[in-house]
């Protein structure tokens, strides 16, 4: 399939759903139409060219597989007869469901596949295939498993969205911000998910980061006045700018201290840092903005040197204050390192240990032993370092990041 | 007085039909009834007319002891099924079975008439 077919059924994919559950209810069974609609044009148009208005036709295919599916549904026992009449209302396209809703559903189609009744890594597998038009077998293979797995868990969490009475209406007015900051988290998993592969070799699935962007431009798009939405685009657009540039020769992680910042892609940053600037005035400042903010201040020096080590430290703060994860906290000995010394950073890092078990903690500890290899290293205690270095890449099951880690640790001995 | 024109199809032709593109003749046939259908606007007789969707995509409302349940499907299983209706406006009963006699024979599928009852027959 081309690109350009490619973009345009995904582009419309959340659309053609919308319609036809706006009209005829039953989201399990039109989701599963329109995956089909799509497959079918992904396979017509290619041939056929793509119809003067890709949409009604998607509609028009997706509402007859979706008859299809209901009535095998309802009518299983119903003997079939001798086909006979064509039927006519539906024969004539000018007779159609009329105009095409001119109702953006994306927002809508997000928020119910976000649902707060389904876990985390439903919501991420429904958003992918209802809202953002990629397949099972797609979905499937960028989280590692089998299209069989993943076509159980979709089919299951729209079992469980029925169960729990779900609806394709937005939410009230009042539910809209907490509803939307499940979309936000669920859209920062994906881009992350393909950021950074958990395990395996490849470091980055260029997929799933590029379908979190188009999706948080949809957010964005949809929710201008959510200050946060604004700040996760931001987020995603200045980390998405240095992807160019944090892979070296044989896929070797460069750390952003020694990246090439000519390889960053200058567009995505300049869109990036417009965002955050543009949002930030309006105080209403959330974990996503500052998260850009610290982004934004990397990417406006023009060399490491230069990078603005205080301001981050303070953005860090801050951050922990509205997030008290391990991750932010370890960030924040790193800017503090960079900022007022190593020293400085050691004594950070050993209070935070002290109070919130940075070391043992399974999400950092890998982290937090290179945090402090990286900090003893500078202080000179370089026999501690290289063995801290050895420790953190056995507790790391991502390749690229197991091997960058030994490198160093070969580089002191 | 106003009357509604009920089309019926049979079941099995329309779930035959889903798939496939209609054949020539009943595009013309299908051609035959929009030019009466044009007819009848002018003369101001047709107030509306409109196709349904497939019976498998209608919900059905009933009461229960405590309250409403709306339940996917059609009320009622059936040979043949409702597939577009028209409200018009005309003189009497005897113009709507002449109107419905035109649309019968272009399409060749039955149409039941309901006279739509009026403020004079509620009292």
């Amino acid at each position: 399939m081309s690109a350009r077919i490619e973009h345009l059924l995904r582009a419309e994919a959340p659309q053609v759903l919308g319609a036809l559950v706006r009209r005829f209810g039953r989201f399990d069974v039109a989701e599963d139409a329109v995956q089909e609609a799509l497959l079918a044009a992904g396979r017509t148009w290619e041939a056929d060219g793509v119809p003067a208005d890709p949409r009604s036709w998607l509609i028009r295919v997706g509402y007859r597989r979706m008859v299809d599916l209901l009535r095998s549904d309802q009518a299983r026992h119903r003997r079939e007869l001798e086909a006979g009449v064509t039927d006519l209302a539906m024969a004539d396209p000018s007779r159609g469901t009329g105009p095409v809703s001119a109702v953006d559903d994306s927002l809508t189609l997000l928020l119910l596949c976000c649902h707060p009744a389904l876990s985390p890594s439903d919501q991420v597998a429904l958003t992918l295939r209802a809202v953002g038009g990629l397949t099972t077998a797609e979905i499937a293979h960028a989280h590692g498993t089998t299209e069989a797995t993943m076509g159980t868990r979709i089919s299951r969490a729209k079992q469980r969205l029925v169960r729990a009475g779900a609806r394709f209406t937005p939410p009230e007015e009042a539910d809209l911000p907490r509803r939307t900051a499940v979309v936000m988290k669920v859209l920062y998993l994906i881009f992350n998910e393909g950021y950074t592969a958990s395990a395996g070799a490849a470091l980055t699935r260029v997929d799933l980061t590029a379908e979190a962007i188009r999706l948080a431009r949809m957010l964005h798009a949809a929710r201008p006045e959510d200050a946060e939405a604004s700040g996760l685009l931001a987020l995603m657009l200045l980390t998405e700018a240095r992807r160019p540039a944090r892979t070296g020769r044989d896929e070797a992680l460069v750390p952003l201290h020694a990246q090439d910042r000519a390889r960053w892609d200058q567009a995505l940053a300049d869109e990036g840092v417009a965002l955050i600037d543009a949002v930030w005035p309006r105080r209403e400042h959330g974990p996503y903005q500052i998260q850009a903010a610290i982004a934004a201040v990397h990417t406006s020096a023009g060399e490491p040197e230069r990078t603005d080590w205080p301001q981050i430290a303070v953005l860090y703060l801050w951050l922990e204050r509205l997030t008290p994860t391990a991750p932010v906290r370890l960030s924040r000995v790193v800017a503090v390192a960079h900022a007022y010394g190593p020293a400085r950073g050691l004594a950070l890092l050993d209070d935070l240990n002290h109070r919130h078990g940075l070391e043992t903690d399974p999400l950092v500890r890998h982290r937090a032993r290179a945090v402090r290899a990286h900090l003893l290293r500078l202080t000179g205690a370089t026999s501690d370092a290289a063995s801290l270095y050895r420790e953190a890449a056995d507790l790391t099951a991502n390749e690229v990041e197991r091997r960058y880690l030994l490198e160093e640790a070969a580089r002191l001995t | 007085m106003k009357y509604l024109l009920l089309g019926y199809t049979p079941a099995a032709a329309w779930d035959a039909a889903t798939a496939d593109a209609p054949t020539p003749e009943a595009l013309a046939a299908f051609a035959a009834y929009q030019e009466f259908e044009r007819e009848l606007r002018e003369t101001g007789e047709l107030v509306s007319t409109e196709g349904l969707g497939h019976p498998a995509v209608s919900t059905t409302v009933r009461p229960v002891p405590d309250g409403v349940v709306a339940t996917d499907g059609p009320f009622a299983e059936l040979k043949e099924v409702l597939a577009s209706f028209a409200v018009i406006d005309v003189s009497g009963h005897e113009r709507a079975v002449q109107i419905a006699s035109r649309i019968v024979a272009a399409l060749g599928e039955p149409v039941e008439i309901r006279p739509i009852m009026g403020a004079e027959f509620t009292a």
